[in-house]
């Protein structure tokens, strides 16, 4: 079948029967999908359809649904196939980017349908396994495509959902940056959600400090606001100060409520002091990075040894700063 | 660089040897179910094993005891024993119509194969063989047009665009001696993979994906192999992300808060290198973790301790 190129519904058939033995097998999909679009073709010869590019490809709306329960079921046992997750994006492709375009016409409601239905089924992967690296890079793919306002603000929501499930999980931290610079149209945090995000990663870390993902959030938000003062729509020197200023003072008055409570020493967790650091950095003042050199020089020696040489060249680039 | 240490076994040398010699004929047997289902990669399979048995003897022992070069049996009575070489299995699984290699015989021709046929070639000192020489303008037509508009590639004709797929062409036509000269847009390709830098100084498969260690690898590298490591917005912060990997066990995870993995020691420690920062971890820790990965009775190394190899 495969070598007379014969697309048909038992062609089909054929294929489904091979993924089930091996559905890694990227050609197997491929060779899926030119039947799936010589079937969606409106001429009644499926044999001499021929596809060029993805691009022109327009898969019946009732087979992509078929095919996405198909790809559904089997990957249900295997959510890291690449190719599976692939199949899904590309009978999708077309449709979606069709209803970016806001023209309501049936193609608009049979896509907008599928989008609802393809973020749900992507959410059920997540909730088995709530890290899935291509769940997580298929779901921005489907935000970003439709690009609707009401899409993104839900997706802030279902970030937040994921967090308060696990605030561990990094993937979700990493969507939530994505989603609030909706894909990579915004390049910066406005202030007012700078402050409130860096609110929210404190709310977090405060939780659980020993937890990467909010303090890389929080430090790499202040960061990105340094590009914005004094730009033309920027921020001022002093709202930046006030922000830095604020995310500083409150990181050591959540680590003070963890300690008390706890009876543990706040600095065990080497990424407080990491982020004390960086901010003191920022602040570039004498007094500021002799300080970030008595926390880098606690780090080597007896909070972060496993690290130790990191820690010591940042130690010696604070005193290069302190010298110029 | 680390020295032997009493927390952790010694290196299972020959047992490892015996192992990747093993896989080989255990997953070409008819019946073998790993075989089957690793098929399509059977390409990527061969060349992490001859990589791993070349660090282990040398060449001549891998050629001789892999048949890399030179088929198993000449002796014509024993059928069951002839098999092609392993350059030769190569080259049958190159596909005319796409001009790639595919994973397997009869496989379409995909970026991902076609790096590690180029590679299993450059082991095998075989870069100048005449079939390769005579299709060579192919391939590299093969891996041209998988550039997209943006500088990206993607992985086949149809197929998906991922950084892991920049790195393999990138890879390939510098291997094949073809980076230079204008066959594919090295800057354009290059400002691609910049453009994947996240807000935690590290890279993922599209621009805005998770920073995550193995995609981290293919676009350090690939940006290293275009020469333009100058594009990395925050190098520093990159391998701080790096170093941060390092787990108390010594391991090392592929992303915040996931398990260490054996396989991340190469991801990691390759990116490390090339930035000049691989004494950012304990190096000395890591190969301890290694260790006590390895099985002890048949070779081979587990992704942690006490799972299979």
């Amino acid at each position: 079948i495969f070598k007379k190129e014969e697309k048909s519904e038992r062609a089909l058939e054929l294929t489904a029967t091979c993924l089930r033995y091996n559905p890694a097998n990227y050609t197997t999909w491929w060779f899926r999908r030119q039947c799936l679009a010589a079937l969606s073709s409106p001429s009644s010869d499926s044999a001499s359809a021929t596809s060029t590019k993805s691009e022109l490809i327009f898969f019946n709306p009732d087979l992509i649904e078929k095919d996405l329960r198909l790809a559904g079921a089997m990957g249900g046992s295997n959510p890291k196939n690449y190719q599976i997750w692939y199949h899904r994006r590309n009978l999708l492709e077309n449709l979606f980017t069709e209803c970016s375009s806001k023209k309501s016409d049936a193609n608009h409601t049979d896509g907008m349908r599928l989008v609802h239905d393809e973020l749900d089924y992507i959410a059920e992967v997540l909730e088995n396994d709530a890290k899935n690296y291509h769940a997580w890079s298929h779901r921005q793919w489907v935000i970003k495509t439709i690009n609707q306002e009401i899409l993104w603000t839900n997706e802030q929501n279902f970030t937040n959902d994921l967090i308060v499930e696990d605030i561990r999980n990094n993937s979700a931290w990493n969507h939530r940056w994505f989603v609030f610079h909706r894909g990579r149209k915004l390049s910066h945090f406005c202030i007012n959600s700078a402050t409130s995000e860096a609110n929210y990663a404190l709310e977090k870390i405060a939780l659980d400090p020993y937890n990467e993902s909010p303090w890389n959030y929080m430090i790499a938000l202040v960061k990105e606001q340094i590009r914005w003062v004094d730009a033309n729509d920027g921020i001022s020197k002093e709202v930046f100060l006030t922000l830095l200023n604020t995310c500083h003072d409150m990181s050591i008055e959540v680590m003070k409520g963890f300690e008390e409570s706890t009876k543990k020493d706040g600095k065990e967790c080497f990424h407080y002091l990491s982020t004390l650091i960086d901010m003191l950095e920022i602040k570039a003042d004498a007094d500021s990075c002799k300080q970030a050199i008595g926390y880098a020089e606690e780090l080597e020696t007896r909070y972060d040894p496993i690290r130790k040489k990191y820690w010591r060249m940042r130690a010696d680039q604070l005193r290069d700063k302190i010298q110029e | 660089m680390t020295t032997p240490n009493a927390n952790a076994p010694p290196f299972y040398h020959n047992l490892h040897v015996h192992y990747i010699e093993n896989l080989a004929s255990k997953i070409d047997a008819p019946s073998s179910y790993e075989g089957a289902v690793t098929e399509h990669l059977r390409m990527s399979g061969i060349y992490w094993s001859l990589t791993a048995l070349s660090l282990l003897v040398s060449p001549q022992q891998v050629d001789e005891r892999m048949h890399l070069t030179k088929q198993q049996d000449h002796n014509p009575e024993n059928v069951l024993k002839q098999r092609p070489s392993i350059v030769d299995f190569v080259f049958s699984c190159y596909d005319e119509k796409s001009g790639g290699f595919g994973g397997n015989q009869n496989q379409d021709g995909h970026i991902l194969y076609t790096l590690s046929a180029i590679q299993i070639f450059a082991l095998a000192d075989a870069l100048q063989d005449p079939r390769l020489t005579s299709i060579q303008k192919k391939i590299v037509s093969f891996i041209q047009k998988l550039q997209q508009a943006d500088g990206s590639f993607a992985g086949d004709e149809w197929g998906e665009v991922d950084t892991r797929f920049s790195y393999c062409a990138l890879s390939a036509l510098s291997l094949l001696n073809h980076l230079d000269g204008d066959i594919i847009e090295v800057d354009m390709a290059a400002e691609y993979i910049a453009s994947c830098q996240n807000f935690d100084g590290g890279f993922g498969c599209h621009p805005g994906a998770e920073s995550h260690a193995g995609q981290i690898f293919c676009c350090v590298g690939a940006l290293s192999i275009a020469r333009r490591l100058d594009l990395l917005r925050d190098p520093e912060l990159l391998c701080w992300w790096l170093a941060e990997r390092q787990c108390d066990s010594g391991g090392l995870n592929g992303r915040p808060e996931k398990q260490a993995d054996v396989c991340y020691s190469w991801w990691i420690l390759s990116s490390l290198c090339i930035l000049g920062r691989v004494d950012w971890i304990r190096g000395d820790k890591l190969a301890e973790f290694i260790l006590k990965c390895q099985d002890e009775d048949d070779g081979g190394i587990a992704d942690r301790p006490a799972d299979m190899p």
